[in-house]
């Protein structure tokens, strides 16, 4: 009888977890959204003028202050907004005419692919060699390698994004000719611009989890696992790794806003066709609506996608689902 | 900050290096555009992109403007931008993070939600949303990385406040009635100083990166004037012909933000932490192995000389010098002392768990008869993982939280007898009945988190059940939990003995729990075994001074409560600066000349009853008045 | 503020903490009544989980609570801000962790010199405080890091004294401590407050040094105070089964190895779950003597003790004070003549 309650129990504080994560959620969407539609209404002076620039005619400049709706109350241009967004019409571009949500849908996969490569290299290889490096250093073990490690990955991790893809692109496309620089041909434009995105904040990681895998190894039950002479495998793989994933996870939670922002920069590192060269673009042209609508979504998709990694660590970690965060 | 650790800092190679870099990069600031400023500016059309020579270091841009001096002349307005964005995010984050200390609770858990939604945000988007109102150019990419920081440094304001307003100097302020913003000033503030210090430190680097990257994308310093990032920017462009001219500010960008990130990690390992240690101790393998005579097939332990050395800067901690004692099979012995005296190291060792970079040394260690260096280690990892059950203090840790118990009682099976996965859980379910969990089947399926302290204890003690186990080591298996629950843990390790005839080892540090288990008692000072003394003896009255004063001051429920307590006069000797001759002398009433000059041995005083003391007292004698 | 000159310095009535809300929430402390005489010590034993460390948090303020009444020499404390404030000289707390209770940045002196200056009195009150705590003039000038876990113990007691209060809770104060330092903060404690006939509320987990030092006893499990004794009517003959178990827990140097076994005043069972505390007796499931063992017993699971508690021998919470057997004469002692 004790359990099934336990169990009943156990099952309505993760629905009610789950609730209050999606009802946060929705708060953060709101304002986001709210800040994207503040955008065009914080602009000092004129923000159509400054799109069209000083020689258009004031006709023209009138017909695009009404098209984009800044004639009404603010009250109506913000439920506009919503009802706009909601129905998926995130405005039109003021210098190709374009419908914004037409850019995002072609951009949007491209950086979501660039984005979601970069993110599985650095997982990847940020544990495995932070993990290995944390095992061999442990405790003040081997301090040169410490020392090496610590300072390869430093200096990795302050190369600005941007350097990384000029330095990558003038050793391998045109030193080595080996591939593509710019444009988009296939999964070789994919390499060098993932790779520069991914190296810095794997190098981060890797450091982080070496400490982290200092800090398990340390710990009470990782004694009690020696003791029992378990073989070193076991040790590692059983009972260090599943308690490392989880603070890898929390800051490559962390990660995803930062890999996100500096595909932004590389894409235009690389010319290639993206939510970034999109955005640098609208926002040399004083392209409003289009910045708005990148802003928006981008935006929207990272928080997303921090409560599936929020959600995907209270599955994981026992312990989580009998706590509130 | 504290003085002492930037001395500190600066003794270490990479806070040097940081610190001259640093050094190099404000002198350059300074005078660049004063020394380079004409260079940077004359145009030479007839010298354009030309590649790196001995006139033009880092070549020239397409209007023929010499690269290397515009990239010295840069600095000051590249650092000068990146100084002033972490003044903003540091002047603006700090006190938002901080005033929630005073905020009541509803506000503060507001704000607290504000704030972890804007971290989660990417920064340079808010920093691209900054400078698209602001509009293109330095103030804007200045604002933008400023306000993009806030988020981050409220939060650890915050973070670091709440920690510090949580400790129990804060409560004593508190009912002290010291107002609120009285305590933040004197008691939060100065106790964050220190870590916000490194942050800040540290940011100025991240705010270099994020400005130059605005810049480099053309939405940050604009011409006429330019930043590493704006030349790194127009570098861009022909990289083929001249990489220098991009990869040449580049460089600066990442020695600047690499210099900042080490000042400030620096700054942050140097707090007053373990001493650095210094070269692995050599050669210190234990003295070898020759047995001396044949060992006893009754005994289980035989240690004759143990002595653990840890090697430090300043001269080599001994925690455990010269431990001589044997275990009988069956018996039940205690190991009594206060902190420093060395009994978990004992256990440590003895169970050669030493962690690094400790190392044990002694002229025999016999486990069941064999010496543990001579066993071969697969032999070695099966004899002690079946044979040998340890009990640690602290339950809550003991087990891994992310592995369901079942599973870890199980694998020491699974993987020393090469039971199936079914046949080991059955055994574990079986060893969790033993020790009087209820429904253990059920209990197998869960997680430590699930259990109570005291359960987990015994799950603990089931572990060392699934072997045949022959010896017990319990190390302050019951300080960690309530009392009642102390019994009942007691009387199970009581149980073990006398069903699978293991012997069993109990370290504490509290005399009266000892002497309800074991049969014999060996009490630790200073690293050293002072005295061997069978239970009932003790109680009778035990020879050597520190264990009467040990008794005697410890309440019980027949104390004399007319009578302050008896107490024992100053502290126990610190590793590093034990005194010659007897360590206990210097607390010790009936201390001499002798006593200070040479430490005594430990000796049979009468059969089995060992002390280590020039005036041992005899049985029966009132207890030495100890000081009060 | 008159002072009323009652028996108690301390009378608390119906206390009620809460922590959390809804779902969560945990009741610390569950309507307990509480006396503290004045000029006296009270012992209040507990477990861990019991919500005896909550109480104190509570009389001083560091906690919110959410029914019952703290009368402080009369006066209310729950009933204002100003009644708080009023009685912030009175009652001064001293806590278990000897490295978390003392500002790491403040000298010894400026420590002590903050609380004196709540009271309105100079520094040159500082070196008889740190002499009455036995700790030496040149302690003023270092900072707590420098301090051992027994002489940081000493600057907290001097910090309480600073403001010359009434009454002192003491939390678990030697719980951190080294065996033989306990011995001298605990002598330190009787000094004192026999010196200044102080009233203290003494916090413990360990029997022996509550039976050691304390006039009256209170025992807590789960929120509730299950009895409450002058300590030598306790020790004698205690009346409510839970203090039973604890008693017999208690190691004993005369306990032989090989003596005792299984007694009969073990708990049964698991420790309840303080989110889901079982209903009727809170000790029911455990009770070595209650419905888990005994067949006649079902009143314990139903209907809750502590309602008439006040009627019982001990103000004991069990339907069956008084009718427990009486203890072994060997294990418990209280010297005759040392009772107050």
């Amino acid at each position: 009888m004790a359990e099934a309650t336990t169990q009943i129990r156990r099952h309505h504080t993760w629905l009610i977890f789950l609730a209050r994560r999606i009802g946060r959620l929705i708060v953060s969407l709101a304002v986001v959204l709210s800040l994207s539609f503040l955008l065009i209404q914080f602009i000092p002076g004129d923000p159509v003028r400054l799109a069209l620039g000083p020689t258009a005619p004031a006709s023209m400049v009138a017909q695009q202050r009404a098209a984009l709706g800044l004639t009404k109350p603010l009250v109506v241009q913000y439920l506009d907004y919503w009802h706009d967004v909601l129905s998926g019409h995130l405005g039109t571009s003021i210098v190709s005419g374009q419908p914004v949500e037409q850019i995002i849908a072609t951009d949007l996969p491209e950086t979501a692919e660039l984005v979601g490569v970069a993110l599985v290299f650095t997982m990847i290889l940020s544990v495995s060699i932070g993990m290995f490096a944390g095992a061999l250093t442990a405790r003040g073990r081997r301090p040169r390698l410490t020392l090496f490690f610590t300072s390869v990955t430093s200096i990795l991790n302050t190369i600005p994004e941007y350097l990384l893809g000029v330095g990558l692109v003038f050793v391998f496309a045109v030193t080595l000719k080996l591939l593509p620089v710019a444009g988009d041909a296939g999964w070789q434009s994919l390499v060098l611009p993932a790779l520069a995105i991914a190296i810095g904040p794997t190098a981060g990681l890797a450091r982080i989890v070496r400490v982290q895998t200092d800090v398990v190894l340390s710990q009470e039950y990782m004694r009690v696992a020696r003791a029992k002479r378990l073989p070193t495998r076991l040790i590692y793989l059983r009972h260090a790794l599943p308690n490392l994933l989880t603070a890898a996870l929390t800051i490559g939670g962390l990660l995803l806003g930062t890999l996100v922002a500096s595909s932004v920069v590389v894409e235009n590192v690389f010319a290639r066709p993206g939510l970034g060269t999109a955005i640098v673009q609208a926002i040399t042209q004083h392209d409003y609506p289009v910045i708005q609508g990148i802003l928006l979504v981008l935006g929207a998709a990272v928080l997303v996608l921090n409560l599936l990694v929020d959600l995907l660590l209270s599955a994981l970690d026992p312990r989580s689902t009998l706590r509130e965060s | 900050m504290n003085g002492g650790r930037l001395r500190r800092a600066l003794a270490t190679p990479t806070g040097i290096a940081a610190a001259l870099v640093i050094v190099a990069m404000v002198v350059l600031a300074i005078i660049g555009p004063l020394v380079w400023g004409n260079q940077a500016a004359a145009i030479n059309v007839p010298d354009a992109l030309k590649g790196p020579s001995g006139a033009h270091l880092f070549g020239t841009d397409q209007i023929g403007r010499d690269i290397f001096a515009r990239t010295m002349a840069a600095t000051r307005l590249s650092l000068e931008l990146a100084l002033l964005s972490t003044l903003i995010a540091v002047g603006i984050g700090i006190p938002i993070g901080i005033t929630q200390a005073v905020l009541g609770p509803r506000l503060r858990r507001l704000v607290a939600g504000v704030i972890s939604a804007a971290v989660a945000f990417p920064g340079l988007l808010l920093a691209l949303f900054v400078n698209t109102i602001i509009g293109i150019g330095a103030t804007g990419a200045v604002l933008g990385i400023g306000i993009a920081m806030i988020p981050g440094f409220a939060r650890l304001a915050q973070t670091l406040s709440a920690s510090i307003a949580g400790l129990d100097y804060v409560a004593a302020a508190r009912i002290l009635g010291i107002s609120r913003i009285r305590i933040l000033f004197f008691h939060v503030l100065p106790n964050i100083a220190e870590p916000l210090t490194l942050t800040g430190t540290m940011s100025v680097g991240w705010s270099l990166l994020g400005i130059s990257a605005l810049s480099f994308l053309g939405l940050g310093v604009r011409p006429p004037s330019y930043d590493w990032g704006a030349l790194l920017g127009s570098g861009l462009q022909y990289v083929y012909e001249n990489p220098l001219a991009s990869l040449g500010p580049g460089a600066l960008i990442v020695l600047a933000g690499l210099a900042f990130n080490l000042a400030g990690e620096t700054l942050a390992r140097v707090q007053g932490g373990t001493p650095p240690i210094a070269r692995p101790l050599v050669g210190a393998a234990g003295l070898e192995a020759g047995a001396i005579g044949q060992p006893d097939p009754d005994l289980v332990l035989e240690v004759d000389d143990l002595t653990v050395r840890f090697p430090a800067a300043a001269g080599d901690l001994t925690p455990v010098r010269g431990l001589t004692f044997t275990v009988r099979s069956g018996e039940r012995i205690g190991i009594v002392g206060e902190s420093g005296s060395g009994k978990s190291m004992t256990v440590l060792a003895l169970s050669q768990l030493l962690p690094y970079p400790g190392r044990a040394s002694w002229k025999s260690l016999r486990y069941l008869g064999r010496d543990l260096r001579s066993v071969p280690a697969p032999e070695l990892r099966r004899l002690l993982g079946t044979s040998m059950a340890l009990v640690f203090q602290d339950p809550a840790s003991s087990l891994n939280p992310a592995l369901r118990v079942g599973r870890q009682l199980a694998e020491v099976v699974q993987v020393h007898a090469g039971l199936r996965r079914r046949a080991a859980m059955e055994l574990a379910v079986a060893r969790l009945r033993d020790v009087h969990i209820a429904r253990p089947e059920l209990r197998a399926q869960q997680y430590p988190h699930e259990f109570s302290g005291g359960m987990r204890q015994r799950a603990m003690i089931a572990t060392g059940l699934m072997g045949q186990p022959r010896l017990v080591i319990a190390d302050e298996p019951t300080t960690a939990l309530d009392v009642t629950v102390q019994r009942q843990i007691l009387l199970l390790l009581r149980q073990v003995n006398e069903d699978s005839g293991a012997a069993v080892v109990m370290i504490s540090h509290d005399v009266s729990v000892v002497t309800m288990l074991c049969q014999r008692v060996l009490v630790m000072y200073a690293g050293r075994i002072v005295e061997d003394i069978g239970t009932e003896r003790l109680l009778a009255g035990p020879a050597h001074p520190y264990t009467r004063a040990l008794l005697a001051s410890v309440p019980d429920m027949s104390t004399d409560r007319g009578r302050p307590l008896a107490t024992i006069a100053g502290r126990p000797p610190a590793l590093d600066a034990l005194p010659a001759g007897c360590a206990f002398a210097p607390r010790c009433p009936l201390a001499d000349e002798r006593c200070r000059a040479a430490d005594p041995p430990l000796e049979p005083l009468d059969g089995d009853h060992l002390v280590a003391c020039w005036h041992p007292q005899p049985a029966g004698r009132p207890t030495v008045p100890a000081s009060a | 503020m008159s002072r009323a000159e009652g028996v108690n310095i301390l009378e608390i009535r119906g206390l009620v903490v809460r922590f959390g809300t809804g779902r969560k929430s945990l009741v610390a402390v569950d309507g307990i009544d509480l006396d503290v005489p004045r000029g006296g010590i009270l012992g209040l034993v507990g477990e861990s989980g019991s919500g005896k460390s909550t109480v104190a948090r509570a009389v001083v303020g560091l906690a919110r609570t959410a029914g019952g009444q703290i009368l402080l020499n009369g006066t209310d404390l729950t009933a204002g801000a100003a009644e708080r404030k009023a009685s912030r000289r009175t009652v001064q707390m001293i806590f278990q962790d000897p490295y978390a209770s003392l500002n790491p940045r403040m000298r010894v002196s400026a420590i002590i010199a903050e609380a004196l200056r709540m009271r309105g009195t100079g520094t040159d009150r500082i070196p008889g405080l740190l002499e009455e705590v036995g700790l030496d003039a040149a302690t003023a000038s270092r900072y707590p890091r420098e301090l051992s876990g027994g002489q940081r113990q000493r600057v907290a007691i001097a910090r309480a004294l600073a403001v010359e209060p009434e009454l002192i809770i003491a939390d678990e104060i030697t719980s951190s401590l080294d065996v033989s330092v306990q011995a001298q903060v605990l002598n330190l404690l009787r000094d004192i407050q026999r010196r200044s006939s102080l009233s203290v509320l003494f916090i413990a987990h360990n029997v022996a040094v509550v039976r050691y030092l304390s006039d009256a006893v209170a025992v807590m499990h789960m929120g509730r105070i299950v009895e409450a004794a002058p300590a030598g009517d306790f020790f004698a003959a205690p009346q409510h089964p839970y203090s039973r178990t604890l008693l017999d827990a208690v190691p004993q140097m005369a306990d032989v190895a090989g003596a005792a076994g299984a007694s009969a005043w073990t708990p049964v069972g698991e420790p309840s779950d303080p989110h889901e505390p079982p209903a009727g007796c809170r000790f029911h499931p455990r009770c070595p003597v209650g419905p888990a063992v005994a067949e006649d017993r079902d009143i314990c699971r139903t209907l809750d003790p502590g309602a008439d508690a006040a009627t019982r021998p001990h103000r004991a919470a069990c339907h069956f004070a008084g009718m427990l057997p009486a203890p072994p004469p060997a294990a418990i002692s209280v010297t005759p003549g040392q009772e107050r």
